[in-house]
């Protein structure tokens, strides 16, 4: 966990990305602080230009568009967090499940490859078409998504895990199943998980945006990037600060996920974690060559001398 | 190839099934009667009665199911509660729009994506390929309707050279119908390329590593050779499989910008169908969906399999 975390910390976009997350996460957190009130509609203020007052301007109801954006975020990373806490829960019971009692995987994977080819945002929007508009069908359309990627990746591992020589001595040794995947199982599937998990947080960031940006599932008053942004195609020639700002609030959290979890997956990894240790001692050793040519050089001009 | 082939198919059926049943089961076990639902307040108990019929749902469950399935089988969705069209018809005009704006886009993300891929796989200089990864994070973390939006506002209402949302038929007027698909084209092209760029990126820099390639090295061919006969194809030959799955993904990406350029596809249809919860249509819209995505699974693993014949042995 050491070695994952020194080798996270010496790749720069992976310190950009969890910087960026970082940061919106304390706007979020903090939002009822920094920004306004946002439920105060003032029409006699809408669509106004960035200045001294609304620095970001304000949008087509007359709010502050920085308020706006400060509890859109945490619209968006509130839904997105539960979603993904709830889909790591259930993928990776479901994945345990699959990959160490061998007779549940038959079917259910054949129910997860269903759903996994399926593009999200379609099934998210027909499952909140059959159950109608809210926050309970949204988060359950959401989660649905999420489980199959995260129960694909835990299987494999436990399937990996399952064979290993430590588990096959500890089971002859007369372990139980319970204490096996407590021990051995589990801790395998940390790394991919922890991945994986960030990889869904993109994705359902993005798709909480085209929800709302679509006009269903959140309700009409909840501050949403997505719904500033549908606002913003209505507005597109008067007002293009309502275009703009939301908009670069989901390519900055999504981009920096992904930053961060392509990073995690790099660390994660022995086999480029060792190609990059490879690097980086190749390098020295380059260096190192530099520095002994440097010195005899150097002793040779005070042969010269 | 052929006992491939029907494997294959038949490792598929659950993409279509699985999305199929769980509509059909939370339709079912939702609370409210979702023919009072489509009707709104204001119908009477008559014409709810009228409409449980029509759907079915006046019978016990299981026979629901069993007749669900036969509709399904025989690809018959009834008709739309609201448009009062039938469903199929709808679909089918519906995907011919959707199907030009996958195309073309894949099109225009071709042109661009490969190409930059290979150049940022092949350049020494390490801050052009830098800038080309940022770059194509960027492209990856962006909403395709955001850059919809951005195109809008620039093309649309500051410069004015093309329309802002709205649709002609190609057979209609075709100058009309370019003008109408350039910027959808061009949104879902430019995110498109850079989700190519990043496979073509590391399929190059993956090749460069070959043995064949350290080979070919050996032997004193000039670089410029080697990159073009060697790393090249066997850096571009997965792409297939990528282009085949970002096409069916693309049906996904569509449904927003469809809908920011107002197109009649899919995905504005199945919107509509959302929105006014037309079940017939959003059942109707969902299987089509599911279908095509399975055959273009079938067409890309059947395409993988005759490039690469190790993949066909694998399932053996």
């Amino acid at each position: 966990m050491r070695t994952t975390l020194k080798s996270l910390l010496r790749d720069p976009s992976a310190v950009t990305g969890a910087a960026i997350i970082a940061v919106i996460a304390l706007l979020a957190v903090f939002a009822p602080l920094l920004g306004g009130d946002p439920d105060l509609l003032r029409p006699s203020e809408r669509l106004q230009a960035p200045h001294a007052g609304a620095l970001l301007g304000t949008d087509e109801q007359g709010r502050d568009m920085w308020t706006v954006l400060l509890y859109g975020a945490r619209t968006s990373l509130g839904i997105a967090t539960a979603c993904t806490v709830l889909a790591v829960a259930a993928g990776f019971l479901v994945g345990v499940a699959c990959g160490y009692f061998r007779w549940v995987d038959a079917v259910v994977m054949r129910v997860v490859d269903g759903l996994m080819s399926f593009p999200n945002i379609i099934l998210v929007m027909s499952l909140v078409g059959v159950l109608g508009r809210g926050v309970g069908p949204v988060l359950f359309g959401l989660t649905v998504v999420l489980v199959p990627p995260i129960a694909r990746v835990v299987r494999a591992a436990a399937l990996g895990a399952r064979s290993a020589p430590m588990v096959e001595s500890a089971r002859s040794l007369g372990a139980r199943d319970s204490w096996l995947l407590f021990r051995y199982v589990a801790p395998e599937s940390v790394s991919v998980l922890i991945v994986q998990a960030t990889m869904g947080f993109a994705a359902t960031v993005l798709s909480i945006a085209a929800l709302s940006f679509l006009g269903i599932g959140l309700p009409p008053d909840v501050p949403s990037w997505g719904a500033s942004l549908s606002a913003a195609q209505q507005y597109a020639a008067v007002a293009w600060w309502i275009g703009v700002f939301p908009g670069a609030a989901i390519l900055l959290t999504v981009l920096g996920l992904i930053l961060l979890g392509d990073g995690l997956r790099d660390a994660m990894d022995p086999r480029a974690r060792r190609l990059a240790e490879l690097a980086r001692s190749a390098s020295a050793a380059t260096r190192a060559r530099g520095r002994a040519r440097a010195r005899v050089a150097a002793r040779r001009e005070d042969g010269r001398a | 190839m052929l006992t491939y082939v029907f494997k294959r198919l038949l490792a598929l059926i659950p993409t279509v099934a699985v999305p199929m049943v769980l509509l059909f089961v939370l339709l079912r076990l939702t609370p409210g009667d979702p023919a009072a639902v489509i009707l709104g307040e204001n119908a009477t108990s008559t014409e709810i009665a009228e409409l449980r019929v029509e759907l079915g749902l006046d019978a016990p469950l299981w026979q629901q199911f069993l007749d669900w399935l036969g509709r399904m089988v025989r690809f018959d969705f009834g008709e739309s509660v609201f448009l009062h069209a039938p469903v199929g018809e709808l679909v089918l005009s519906a995907a011919l729009v959707t199907g030009q704006l996958a195309v073309f886009s894949m099109l225009i993300a071709l042109l661009i994506g490969p190409a930059l891929g290979a150049v940022a796989g092949s350049t020494r200089s390490r801050a052009l390929d830098r800038t080309m990864v940022v770059g194509s994070a960027v492209g990856v973390a962006m909403p395709t309707f955001w850059l919809a939006i951005l195109l809008v506002m620039l093309f649309g209402v500051t410069l004015q050279w093309l329309p802002v949302a709205g649709y002609t038929p190609f057979t209609t007027d075709p100058v009309q119908y370019f003008r109408y698909m350039a910027l959808p084209c061009l949104a879902l092209g430019t995110l498109e390329a850079a989700t190519l760029f990043r496979y073509s990126r590391n399929g190059v820099l993956d090749a460069k590593h070959q043995p064949f390639v350290s080979t070919a090295r050996a032997q004193g061919l000039p670089e410029r050779t080697i990159t073009r006969r060697y790393v090249f194809p066997a850096a571009l030959a997965p792409l297939v499989t990528v282009v085949g799955l970002s096409l069916a993904s693309m049906l996904g990406g569509a449904v927003v910008t469809e809908n920011v350029f107002s197109l009649p596809g899919l995905g504005k249809l199945l919107l509509t169908a959302v929105e006014r919860r037309d079940y017939p249509l959003i059942e109707g819209c969902i299987f089509f969906i599911a279908v095509v995505f399975v055959l273009i699974n079938l067409a890309v693993d059947v395409v993988a399999a005759s490039l690469d014949p190790r993949i066909r042995l694998e399932e053996d």
